[in-house]
């Protein structure tokens, strides 16, 4: 009996534990960039412990939700004589320690380096006042907000995409139905006069649920995670009749068609429609994201305004609106460029295009360019326009800042291609964009010593954006991540 | 024109230190139809994969329709209709999206014979490919391997997987479309009764050489089966054989030059008869009955001559 559980758990702790390595990594690094900054030492740990944590308790949990379909393992662990309630507990627990696990070593971590800094004081980390009453002390921050966020948003994104066909689809599914979600109830929070008691209830019993002000709410929000926990074995473990993943063939009379369009007159147009194609549906979800994230701050603004009698004006609603199309502009950004290589790099697709008299450098850079021009245009845009409406309240530093946004998000886009060419793996391709670009970001917008040279910084983020961006070219085009396959 | 569709000489590839072509030699005339037949991992879809240009082999030449596919691989993938063994392809795009995103890859691309590829397959134009059954995937596959009009044809164990009834009109779908018109060719497989009826060359590919290359006919005549008593066992010691089975009373060599050894036999006066072995046998007797006949030398086993 528990062979079982030892054979399953070691399957899937085999496939988290390089996770949990480069979680470690990333954290490390960002903080270590960000913090390298004089002064700024503990401010790093906000964006680590907040940002880190969500993204890569999203990630994981992507990977632990359609990883065996979207490996189509799935087939093959059905027909074990095994119950799949086993597998998916064994994925919880796996998962669970991969993601939580990182911010022990990390708060290891910090507490190492602050024995060899004699200019480090542990008790004098600036929190930030949303945190829960219970959260009042640096490691209370690092040891239970850290696990708490990416816990909760690992059993999250698992429970909603189980079962999905691959990471894109999961994370399509699960990061829009939470941030629906969070709009929704952040709508009702807003109306906090008429009705607090049901807007906190509801706070409590969805993703991060903890954070709310409500009487139980973390004694709710632990009962609500059990419940998910439990809902997503329920899911996995259901045959895949019932669920969403639809390959199976269906009737031909219903679909058949006899018009078959012109073909596509030249090598590039073909490639410029697939490339729309993949890249799209990922666009129009962040471009919709953005707006409806938009529209909460807006609706908020307004009712704070009628409360407190002060006036938003259009400018107010600009600057709210060019954080949220930056802040999901950097997210379709890393999601796109994973989508770019992505589907060309598995095994059968591969030897499928290859063999077409096409260049895989057309192949590589009509996508690359492609998908690039879509997020430019489709969030560029906006932001542009946000930007103008709000001239009056930016200042110089937003402006800069809005350029280094851009030059790590291109930094973020270019790695999540060389990663997802190299490691052909979706989940570690996120986390290594996400960190990377979080990493740079942190550096360039840190404290400068020369304000003249505020460009510098970002030349050589986009500089290495280049040099990733080549690289994966070459690991595309040479097939690195595939090159031995033969029978 | 080259005489010669494919010529290979002397080609070796190795993955890692290990040695999946070792000297690879043989040439496919134009407008025949090669069967390459291998075990798994025997090395067909590496050569394959060096007629196409997808690898680069470590030693020897080859030329596909008179070009070198390390030189010039999209030149030959445009003169070449490929199908791969167990073909996938982009499974959100539907049948009709699929022909016209591949149909600019090629410079003689027929959209009238796609169309009529398609009718003639029953393929539905507008069904997405994940919603496809294996045999309409392979059609698919065909369709886009054949509707560039191809000098070459090169498919690799297309039928995997199909069904008896849908590998004969696999079969049936290939003569009719290429054979007809006079298109080379080559066909790797390991289903070796899915290649007998279409074949008219074959070739044993094992541990990355040609065991036997010769056409289905001559092959047929040639490699035979002869029984002998088994007191006459020490008389035919010296016959060249592929494989040797000896029973109580009877042993069963099987030979490449059955008529010659008939001779030599009828010479001696030993008594005889022969059987007929389809390309199956014929290939079990070149891959498996060699090696196993090596091992009894190796261990002296009585049993064998």
């Amino acid at each position: 009996m528990y062979a079982v559980w030892r054979a399953l758990l070691w399957k899937e702790w085999r496939e988290h534990h390089g996770k949990l390595i480069a979680i470690v990594v990333i954290l490390a690094a960002t903080w270590f960039f960000a913090a390298s900054h004089q002064g700024a030492w503990f401010d790093a740990l906000i964006p680590c412990v907040f940002i880190i944590a969500g993204a890569t308790g999203n990630f994981v949990g992507l990977g632990v939700a359609s990883g065996e379909n979207s490996r189509n393992t799935r087939t093959f662990i059905e027909v074990q004589p095994q119950p799949l309630w086993k597998l998916a507990t064994a994925k919880v627990l796996a998962g669970g320690l991969a993601v939580v696990l990182p911010g022990l070593v990390f708060a290891l971590f910090i507490w190492l380096f602050t024995l060899f800094s004699d200019r480090l004081s542990l008790v004098s980390i600036p929190l930030p006042h949303t945190l829960p009453g219970w959260a009042d002390s640096w490691w209370q921050f690092v040891l239970v907000i850290y696990p708490a966020i990416t816990l909760s948003l690992f059993l999250w994104t698992a429970a909603i995409a189980a079962n999905a066909r691959d990471e894109i689809r999961a994370a399509m599914y699960s990061i829009g139905l939470m941030v629906v979600w969070w709009i929704a109830v952040g709508l009702m929070m807003a109306t906090h006069q008429t009705a607090p008691p049901l807007a906190e209830f509801l706070w409590s019993v969805g993703p991060l649920g903890f954070f709310s002000e409500g009487s139980y709410a973390i004694q709710l929000s632990l009962l609500i995670h059990v419940f998910v926990t439990l809902m997503y074995i329920w899911r996995f473990a259901r045959s895949t009749e019932n669920t969403s993943n639809d390959y199976s063939p269906r009737p031909i009379a219903i679909l058949r068609r006899a018009w078959l369009a012109p073909p596509f007159k030249r090598r590039w147009q073909a490639l410029l429609w697939k490339t729309l194609r993949e890249a799209a549906p990922l666009v129009i979800c962040g471009v919709v994201g953005a707006a409806l994230l938009s529209l909460f701050f807006i609706v908020v603004q307004r009712m704070n305004d009628s409360v407190d009698g002060t006036t938003t004006n259009i400018n107010d609603f600009a600057y709210g609106l060019l954080f949220c199309t930056s802040l999901f502009a950097f997210f379709v950004a890393i999601m796109c460029g994973i989508a770019v290589v992505w589907s060309d790099i598995q095994p059968g697709i591969n030897s499928f295009w290859r063999s077409r008299p096409c260049s895989p450098d057309a192949w590589f850079w009509i996508k690359y360019v492609g998908s690039l021009l879509l997020i430019v245009f489709a969030f560029g845009l906006p932001i542009l326009a946000s930007a103008y409406l709000g001239a009056d309240r930016l200042l110089i530093r937003d402006g800069q800042s809005l350029v280094h946004a851009a030059a790590s998000a291109l930094l973020g886009f270019a790695i999540a291609v060389l990663a997802t060419s190299v490691l052909r793996n979706a989940v570690y391709a996120s986390i290594l964009a996400i960190g990377g670009a979080m990493a740079a970001f942190s550096t360039i917008t840190g404290p400068q010593q020369d304000d003249s040279i505020w460009w510098f910084p970002t030349v050589v983020v986009t500089v290495s954006a280049v040099v990733a961006s080549v690289a994966s070219w070459l690991a595309f085009r040479f097939d690195w991540s595939l090159a031995d396959a033969h029978d | 024109m080259a005489h010669n569709a494919i010529e290979i000489q002397a080609v070796s590839k190795s993955f890692r230190g290990q040695k999946v072509l070792d000297g690879l030699s043989f040439d496919v005339e134009r407008g025949k139809t090669f069967a390459l037949l291998g075990r798994n991992a025997a090395g067909k879809t590496t050569t394959i994969r060096l007629l196409l240009g997808l690898l680069g082999r470590d030693d020897g030449a080859i030329r596909v329709l008179g070009l070198d596919p390390a030189v010039s691989p999209l030149e030959v993938r445009d003169r070449v209709g490929y199908l791969a063994e167990d073909q996938t392809m982009y499974g959100w795009m539907r049948v009709a999206e699929i022909i016209r995103f591949v149909a600019p890859f090629y410079s003689t691309w027929d959209h009238d014979l796609a169309l009529k590829l398609v009718r003639q397959f029953e393929l539905p134009l507008n069904a997405k490919i994940r919603h496809l059954s294996k045999g309409q995937n392979v059609r698919l596959g065909l369709a886009l391997a054949f509707a560039h009009r191809p000098e070459l044809v090169v498919l690799d164990d297309p039928a995997l997987g199909l069904d008896p009834i849908m590998r004969r009109q696999f079969n049936r779908d290939l003569v009719e479309h290429l054979q007809s018109e006079g298109a080379t060719i080559f066909y790797s497989s390991h289903l070796l009764d899915e290649v007998e009826p279409v074949a008219d060359v074959v070739a044993i590919l094992d541990e990355g050489q040609i065991r036997c290359l010769a056409d289905t006919d001559t092959l047929r005549s040639n490699v035979k089966q002869i029984v002998i008593p088994a007191a006459a066992a020490n008389l035919v010691s010296g016959i060249d054989h592929l494989d040797a089975q000896s029973g109580r009373d009877e042993l069963a060599m099987t030979v490449e030059n059955a008529t010659a050894v008939c001779d030599y036999l009828a010479a001696e006066g030993i008594t005889f008869r022969v059987n007929d072995l389809n390309l199956d046998e014929i290939f079990a007797a070149y891959v498996d009955g060699r090696k196993i006949e090596t091992l009894n030398q190796f261990t002296n086993s009585p049993q064998l001559v």
